[in-house]
């Protein structure tokens, strides 16, 4: 085979879109004389920012572009064919013999109502018509992507597996036909860590396997670094660096990308790290990042505001053999002016417990106090103890909170306040940003607070008040979101994944400003993210939660150090990051999450390395490793000794 | 601030009813649609000056008259004017209709606010009850009411009001939990407000759209039952000015005056594909899927 051979050659490539009519119609180009090239056998890497025509780019590929898009200038061939000069006919072809994608969603691209053989099945086209032959197949495709029981899964439907297993499925459909070139749009985004860390390997086992040419599309430095043998990075539809991936992402050239590079960050290095400033970009093309990070200081002494004791959530109707509740005997403090996070992995639930925070969910047993505003607004009111005991009166002083929102004082309502994730659907779409922060103020009586303020505290021009959501861009959108919240002058904010659907260039500036903010006005904060260099990044302490029970607890640094629960060293060994050794692959552990926390024992036993029998009977014993620093295991605290991965900088 | 904020929510709402005309105006059909409506409004309104007759006082030198410059469609059996009746009729039509429509709407809405905040029990109640009453043909509804109730406009209101809730109801129960999954909503409750307050700031200005495209189908739907009705004998009673009513009345004598039922069927049909365009060009404005709304 020749090595050399080019199988991907984008030339010059403008891709259009027509906006408005009459005189204010106009071209808007999506990419900008684009020109990429890729051998056979390399893997090339499209990074860049939302809007930036990653995606464009990746769907140009296959010829397949938005209905209203147009190619006005430049040619596409991949292998051997001039994409956009196909007929209808061979363009058919093309998809079924060259290339093939796979989707970022692989849950939503797989049809719900029909058996993973038939899916598989509609891209044997050599196998037409031989039942026997595409079954065979398609069971070796699952094999060869390392779907748990093979011969079993083809007769499942979609919903029955996880996202990883739908993420391989999806993978072994594109690799059905042996595709020249395999496109895959943000293969694992959306995907658990330790989830992300087995498909990449996969991925990269079956690229060298294959000698096969991937393109992949990504937000990630690190997937990128990983995975590419080349890079091309793109902002607002031009390319502005495309070479080795080493060269480009060792020492970038172009500002954007050192910029990019910098505002990432990262969990072996603590402090926030600066924004990529779009307008300077602009302004100067020889505009240097800097590369100051802000470091975060932890408040000392500050009064307790939210005591959380042995929480139960259980969301089954009924009990089932074999399972516990899916949150259980969690407890924490959160301080005034401290940002906690709260970490884990998809079903963890550590949404399940800002809810119950909050007052939209039942516990089903332990209790939530709130310093101050319970105290206050406590006499007039029952204690409404719910299901279980209404647990001890803790530090802070307060009554515990009644369970639900609707049997809660005004005062406490307005001491606990949520951000939330999507900033899209955060906001009401009818509603002004000045109606959507005067309601709180209006309806908790603030005193002293008014939307301009807010909007100062947040860094938005005032004028931004009269202006509806869709006129707001997604960072502006989720500081109203937290403008909102902050306008009620509440003690506690649950922020619940806050920055993971932002670009990271904006990403730290919102974690700046939650640093601000709970400095400056005292407020205590619950940060939700499974992104744990952002929890490196901003965080105070760290509660490590898995299956709903808290496996480990402890300062930043601690978390961080050289002592560990297995499930966080798990966690942190599965990080992919930028410039990191990437020829390591993950310990072979079962990288999904049980459906259920089991009813006895320590819910990580299934998949813990050093799991031992008193593991899979007795919940384990708190091991305190220093004053701040839990650990909750059956193991000896030598056992639990890796080596530092990651140097304090 | 406050004037601010006012003169702010007007251009925006302004803005967004000037798109709204824009883009029905972009549309042939629409534009016809609204303007047909429009014109039986007006026609309706100003029937007391454009006729100098009075419908219903009774005229024996004219009767079955041909039409002439002084009875232009001539005149039925007892010497009154066809035109003027027709004009006259649309009145009592389309007050009839409007009445019947806002109500049916505005409960049908309310419902389906509820139905879909409470959720679980309450949820399952209301729409089971619904579907059951969805189930019963309308026509049989209709005359059970009737009998009950006898004849009478607001009879015919109620009657449209039970047969049609129920589809409203149906389709904003839809809408509103789509609306009911987002994070505003979340935050709302989170403040403690309460149902009718969620309801009325966060839910409703949000699904306006469908609201509004359901008001205009519905309406189109209940002039011809309330039509079908009189024709039936169980709606107006005579000598009201009712278009069903004159159907009814003159098909004996088609074949001697017929623009005594041609009229009013006229003026029937031209409300009606009236409403139907109007409905379909504020859907298509909206981006709301017709078929979708029609098909529950």
């Amino acid at each position: 085979m020749n090595t050399t051979e080019q199988v991907v050659g984008v030339d010059d490539l403008t891709v259009s879109y027509r906006t408005g009519s009459g005189a204010n119609a106009r071209q808007v180009d999506v990419l900008k004389n684009v020109s990429v090239s890729l051998e056979r056998g390399r893997v090339l890497g499209l990074v860049g920012e939302s809007g930036s025509g990653k995606s464009t780019l990746a769907g140009a590929l296959l010829g397949s572009l938005r209905s209203t898009s147009f190619i006005s200038g430049g040619t596409v061939s991949v292998a051997g064919n001039d994409v956009f000069a196909l007929g209808s006919a061979e363009l058919r072809r093309f998809r079924i013999n060259e290339v093939a994608m796979v989707p970022q969603n692989a849950g939503n691209a797989l049809t719900p109502t029909m058996k993973i053989r038939e899916q598989i099945a509609e891209s044997l086209h050599g196998l037409r018509g031989d039942k026997r032959a595409q079954r065979e197949r398609a069971e070796e495709l699952l094999r060869l992507v390392r779907l748990p029981n093979p011969r079993a899964a083809l007769d499942r439907y979609p919903h029955q597996f996880s996202g990883g297993q739908q993420q391989r499925i999806g993978i072994a459909i594109a690799l059905a036909s042996d595709p020249t070139v395999l496109v895959l749009d943000e293969p694992t985004t959306g995907l658990d860590v330790v989830t992300q860390a087995a498909i990449l390997d996969l991925l990269l086992d079956l690229q060298r396997s294959r000698s096969m040419s991937m393109v992949i599309v990504s937000h990630d430095l690190g997937v990128i670094d990983k995975m590419c043998s080349d890079v091309a990075v793109l902002r607002m539809g031009e390319i502005v660096e495309f070479g080795g991936v080493r060269q480009v992402l060792g020492s970038p050239g172009h500002p954007y990308t050192r910029g990019l590079i910098a505002s990432v960050p990262r969990i072996d290095r603590p402090g926030i790290p600066p924004s990529l400033d779009h307008q300077a970009l602009d302004a100067d093309a020889e505009w240097v990042q800097s590369d100051e990070v802000t470091l975060r200081v932890a408040p000392v002494d500050a009064p307790v505001v939210l005591s959380v004791r042995d929480l139960s959530v259980d969301y089954r109707r009924r009990p089932v053999a074999g399972t516990g509740p899916t949150v259980q005997g969690v407890s924490f403090d959160v301080a005034a002016g401290e940002i906690v996070a709260l970490v884990g992995e998809s079903g963890s639930g550590k949404s399940t417990i800002a809810t119950t925070i909050a007052g939209l969910q039942r516990p089903a047993a332990g209790s939530i106090t709130l310093a101050g505003a319970g105290a206050a607004a406590g006499a007039g009111r029952r204690a409404a103890g719910a299901g279980g005991g209404a647990g001890s009166a803790a530090r802070g002083g307060g009554a515990p909170l009644a369970a639900t929102v609707a049997r809660r004082s005004k005062a406490e309502r307005q001491a606990v306040q949520l951000i939330f994730q999507n900033a899209d659907t955060s906001l009401n779409p009818r509603k002004s940003v000045e109606a959507a922060i005067q309601r709180p103020i209006d309806l908790f009586k603030v005193r002293g607070a008014s939307v301009a303020g807010a909007l100062s505290d947040v860094e938005l021009p005032g004028s931004y008040s009269e202006r509806l959501p869709g006129q707001l861009s997604g960072g502006e959108r989720q500081r109203v979101g937290i403008a909102r919240a902050i306008s009620a002058q509440p003690q506690l904010v649950l922020a619940d994944e806050i920055v993971s659907a932002l670009d990271v260039s904006v990403q730290s500036s919102i974690l700046r400003l939650v640093d601000t903010l709970a400095t400056s006005k005292q407020i205590g904060f619950l940060f939700i993210t499974h992104d744990l260099a952002v929890v490196r990044a901003i965080a105070d302490r760290v509660i490590v939660l898995y299956l709903g029970r808290i496996v480990e607890e402890g300062t930043v640094e601690q978390i961080f150090a050289n002592v560990s629960h297995p499930y966080t060293r798990l966690l942190l060994d599965a990080v992919i990051e930028l410039g990191d050794e990437h020829s390591d692959t993950l310990e072979k552990v079962a990288d999904e999450v049980p459906l259920a926390p089991p009813e006895h024992g320590c819910p990580f036993a299934s998949r813990c390395p050093i799991v031992r029998d008193v593991c899979l009977t007795v919940t384990p014993p708190d091991l305190a490793v220093s004053e701040t620093h839990h650990i909750t295991c059956h193991a000896t605290l030598p056992e639990l000794i890796h080596e530092p991965a990651f140097v304090a900088a | 601030m406050t004037a601010v904020t006012v003169s702010s929510r007007f251009t925006q709402n302004r803005a967004s009813a000037r798109r709204v005309v824009r883009s029905i105006l972009s549309s042939k059909s629409a534009t016809v649609g609204f303007g047909l409506v429009i014109l039986q409004i007006i026609l309706a309104i100003f029937a007391p000056v454009l006729t100098p007759y009075n419908p219903t006082t009774n005229d024996a030198m004219s009767a079955l008259a041909d039409p002439s410059g002084a009875h232009l469609l001539g005149a039925d059996a007892l010497g009154r004017d066809i035109l003027t009746r027709t004009l006259y009729g649309g009145q009592y039509a389309l007050t009839v209709s409007f009445a019947a429509t806002v109500i049916t709407v505005a409960l049908g809405s309310l419902i389906a606010g509820i139905a879909a905040f409470r959720g679980g029990i309450v949820d399952e109640v209301i729409t089971r009850v619904l579907d059951s009453i969805l189930a019963i043909p309308a026509i049989l509804s209709l005359l059970v009411i009737v009998t009950v109730f006898g004849s009478g406009q607001w009879v015919i209101v109620f009657a449209a009001v039970v047969v049609y809730t129920g589809g409203v109801t149906r389709v904003v129960r839809a809408a509103i939990l789509d609306v009911l999954s987002k994070d505003f909503i979340t935050a709302a409750r989170a403040r403690g407000e309460g149902m009718f307050s969620i309801l009325l700031r966060e839910v409703f200005p949000n699904v306006l759209d469908v609201i509004l495209v359901e008001f205009a189908m519905r309406a189109s739907w209940i002039v011809l039952l309330i039509s079908s009705l009189s024709f039936l004998g169980f709606g107006a009673n005579p000598p009201t000015p009712d278009w069903g009513l004159m159907v009814a009345e003159n098909r004996n004598l088609m074949a001697i005056a017929p623009l005594s039922t041609v009229a009013p069927i006229v003026a029937l049909a031209t409300l009606i594909v009236g409403l139907n365009l109007a409905a379909d060009g504020l859907a298509k404005s909206f981006g709301i899927d017709r078929m979708k709304e029609v098909l529950g």
